[in-house]
């Protein structure tokens, strides 16, 4: 070998291991970056993935489960989550309450209650927060969640003029009087839902009118809020940021510094972020992951109940659909425990009736669904159509959605194989899907609905007749006379009595064909201390911590 | 030079007002309306709706609203989003967006132009097959495969980069590689075709005959013909990766335009979409602009053609 080769030979070999060792120490110096959630902990900041980007922080505009997931880190009502379980009635500006009739309610504000800015909190902020949100001018969505309120309905629509009317009045500056349409013993959960929360009028109407949906008030150094956080900052799609509020009257509570909301919308995504240590809490979990993280055990995985259920609506106006007993066979003839076990494989549980897991809400619902394939095929039969004979092919509807299509087509098998009936599947996109729906340009659609708040009056009312969000053209006076009586009602027996009889009607004509309640799945890191699940998510964030492991 | 300029302007403002007025009767068609939720509203709050945003007038109404909005660069409020404006929303977005464009762009020619030049300098043999094989993989491998295959195994598996967010300095390499990677893909093919058809040409056999070398062949005389329609593709190509990628904005978790200009559409927020729409638009001429202007300096014969 001459010298001029062992020279190239040893300059390649120089680059080589110039390139191993750079590539080496590369490695090295990346993998040695502390994980987020590390620094984030030693810091006391809580790092949550949010779902998808909020609309806006004004909770009187709000409609998302992004926005309520932050309004209550810096809003609080007259009643907040308890520290010990969210889903309690637990003392938030309001110190102490009380009713004799469930009707008129006097609400005690505590004198030491303070915005963020250090403005003294006054029972006139709530008269004027509400006037706010039942004002038509505003357009606020969530405006009927007020309705209890007397007369609100009226003021909202535009028949009355006088807010002085409507059942809300500052008795002094720390006493708040509210009187309601009818003995609600069920509205102290209601005042969890940010509808309810005050606003700073101080601060909105320096940036516009009451009424203004454009307003810049909600901006990181406008907003002012009233809960354990204040609003630090806002980087749209990027995460919004609160830190301590120092006014709070409870601030001696609050263990964690800042929270960091991540509007993370691919769960995928989050679950890799998660699994990369950059998030203490996910919001869900992908479906098809589920299964390995039960199996793997530990404490990460967590599958909390949820007052939500997945259900089909049914067009009743339609000829074939029209006979309540297909109806019936369509909901018996729906094997709800294989569907879980084999395709959703959480931790789901079969719709029996529309409300989910009654108990927890003092309601024991009617139960009345089963997977009962001779009872389907009987009925089914009766209608004029056995073994699916002559019975005219229909669409589920779906949104573009992989977990729809794949529920839609394990119903589609059921109902092909139990009944004989032919189903088809139409996949339309989300405006138009909703567009469809509204119109009631479908035959059977999927649908889902979440609970406002915990009492089984949400999901029942809905199908009262003309109601907005019944679209089904299903109407029935014996239903719609046991909710206004429930209404009017002020023993809590009697009155869930009314609401179970009310929904026997209702899964007797089965407008709807119950699916699953949904349970609430998520990743949690073990740093995080005194999270409380609830059956609403209301997140009592003061009582939650960080320790790093 | 003036002249072209001015000329393209005005052509470019046509080819805008055209988008506008094209977008605009596109929403009307559409089902999506910004009113639709998955909570139906009332009827007289579904009316005060479409007054406060002026559906209830007529269309040429509605039209010319959106017209002077713009002509005034005074654009309106998000519908879905209240308290944000549109314009603000794109200021936000875009410089994320062009964090990623850039080095994308960067990657995708310093990767495509010599993977192209080799297939072309030796075709039919192995490195033809290997670099045509790499291009075709980068053209044909979907951003939704590619994004979370790179995530898992060079932010996950070897712990290299965060898998998603917009928090370090370093949270753009990724997505930016992924992008890279995918639009050399197109880069090499242009190149490779290119280059293949620049080398037959008379003068490349005029200049090898005066004993130009190889080398001096390629770089100095075919390169710089052969890499026009490379230089044409740029302009779209900087539009589209300014934009924004939804998918990769959304298996990195960026805060970028694509995922404003895919949720607009998606929740029926025709002032957002109409808003990006523009812009985008407004990206296109400006970039084929500049493609025009780059081309007139490599190659004199085209010059500056209005």
């Amino acid at each position: 070998m001459t010298s001029t080769t062992t020279k190239t030979w040893l300059i390649r070999l120089a680059v080589l291991v110039f390139l191993v060792g750079g590539a080496y120490a590369f490695h090295l110096w990346r993998t040695s970056r502390p994980p987020r959630i590390e620094q984030a902990t030693r810091e006391k900041r809580l790092l949550l993935g949010n779902g998808s980007e909020v609309s806006t922080l004004d909770p009187q505009l709000a409609t998302g489960q992004p926005e309520h997931m932050i309004f209550h880190a810096i809003f609080e009502g007259l009643v907040a989550p308890g520290v010990d379980d969210p889903d309690a009635n637990a003392p938030g500006v309001a110190s102490h309450w009380e009713t004799k009739d469930y009707i008129h309610w006097t609400f005690h504000l505590r004198p030491e209650a303070k915005w963020s800015d250090g403005t003294p909190l006054t029972s006139h902020d709530f008269v004027w927060s509400y006037e706010r949100m039942l004002n038509p001018g505003l357009i606020a969505q969530y405006a009927s969640m007020l309705f209890p309120l007397k007369n609100a309905e009226a003021y909202n629509k535009g028949e009355l003029k006088d807010f002085s009317q409507v059942g809300v009045k500052a008795k002094d500056d720390h006493t708040l009087e509210l009187e309601l349409v009818g003995p609600m013993s069920y509205v102290l959960g209601m005042m969890k839902h940010y509808a309810w929360f005050p606003v700073p009028r101080h601060v909105i109407e320096k940036f516009g009118s009451k009424t203004d949906r454009d307003s810049r008030w909600t901006r990181a150094g406008n907003m002012v809020g009233n809960g354990p956080f204040r609003l630090k900052e806002w980087r749209f799609t990027h995460s919004v940021t609160v830190d301590r509020n120092p006014h709070y009257w409870d601030a001696a509570t609050v263990k964690l510094n800042e929270l960091v909301f991540l509007p993370i919308k691919s769960d995928t995504t989050e679950e890799r972020a998660f699994r990369d240590r950059q998030l203490h809490v996910t919001m869900t979990v992908p479906l098809p992951k589920i299964p390995d993280y039960k199996k793997m055990g530990g404490d990460v995985f967590f599958s909390d109940p949820a007052l939500i259920v997945y259900f089909y609506r049914i067009n009743t106006t339609l000829p074939a659909l029209k006979d309540k007993r297909v109806r019936r066979a369509l909901a018996l003839a729906v094997d709800r425990d294989s569907l879980i076990k084999n395709v959703l494989r959480g931790d789901q549980k079969p719709a029996v009736g529309l409300t989910p897991y009654p108990k927890s809400m003092g309601y024991d619902g009617p139960q009345a669904l089963k997977y009962d394939v001779a009872e389907a095929k009987r009925l089914l039969a009766e209608a004029g159509y056995p073994d699916g004979k002559d019975f005219p092919r229909f669409d589920i509807l779906i949104n573009t959605s992989e977990g729809h299509r794949t529920i839609a087509e394990a119903i589609q098998e059921m109902w092909k194989k139990n009944l004989g009936i032919p189903v088809g599947i139409h996949n339309q996109d989300w405006q138009v899907y909703l567009e469809s729906q509204r119109t009631m340009k479908y035959s059977v659609c999927r649908a889902g609905w979440v609970a406002d708040y915990p009492d089984p009056f949400t999901f029942l009312s809905i199908w009262k007749t003309g109601d907005g969000n019944n679209e089904t053209g299903w109407s029935n006076a014996t239903y719609d006379e046991l909710l206004r009586k429930s209404t009017l009602e002020g023993d809590p027996a009697t009155r869930m009595g009314y609401l179970k009889e009310a929904e026997t009607i209702l899964m007797d004509e089965l407008p709807v064909v119950p699916i699953y309640w949904y349970v609430h799945s998520y990743l949690r890191a073990p740093e995080v201390k005194n999270w409380k699940p609830s059956v609403i998510e209301h997140r009592c964030y003061k009582a939650v911590d960080l320790e790093s492991r | 030079m003036l002249y072209f300029l001015a000329s393209r302007t005005l052509q470019g403002i046509v080819v805008v007002f055209a988008v506008l007025v094209l977008t605009f009767f596109l929403q009307k068609a559409s089902p999506a309306s910004p009113f639709n939720s998955d909570k139906n509203l009332p009827e007289e709050q579904r009316a005060r709706f479409e007054a406060y945003y002026g559906y209830n007038l007529p269309v040429h109404e509605q039209l010319w609203r959106v017209i002077k909005s713009y002509a005034t660069f005074d654009p309106p409020d998000c519908m879905k989003k209240p308290g944000r404006g549109v314009g603000e929303v794109i200021m936000q977005a875009f410089p994320v967006s062009l964090a990623i464009a850039i080095p994308s762009l960067l990657i995708a020619l310093a990767l495509g132009v010599p993977l192209g030049a080799i297939a072309a300098l030796k075709p039919h043999t192995l490195e033809d097959r290997t670099a045509t094989f790499l291009a075709t993989l980068g053209v044909c491998l979907p951003s939704f495969v590619l994004g979370p295959l790179v995530a898992t195994f060079v932010g996950l598996k070897l712990g290299w980069f965060n898998v998603a967010g917009w928090m370090d300095p370093s949270d753009w390499v990724l997505p930016a590689c992924t992008l890279g990677f995918i639009y050399s893909g197109y880069v090499a093919r242009l190149t490779r075709g290119g280059l293949r058809e620049t080398l037959v040409q008379d003068f490349v056999r005029t200049a090898r005959a005066k004993g130009v070398s190889e080398r001096g062949v390629v770089f100095r005389h075919a390169l710089k013909l052969a890499c026009l329609p490379v230089i044409n593709f740029l302009g779209p190509a900087m539009a589209g990766l300014v934009s924004g990628s939804f998918v990769i904005e959304t298996v990195f978790q960026i805060p970028g335009l694509g995922q404003h200009f895919v949720s607009s559409a998606f929740e029926g927020d025709h002032n957002l979409a109409m808003g990006i729409t523009l812009f985008f638009a407004i990206l296109v001429v400006v970039f084929n602009v500049f493609v025009d202007l780059i081309q007139a300096a490599v190659n004199p014969r085209i010059g500056l053609k209005t």
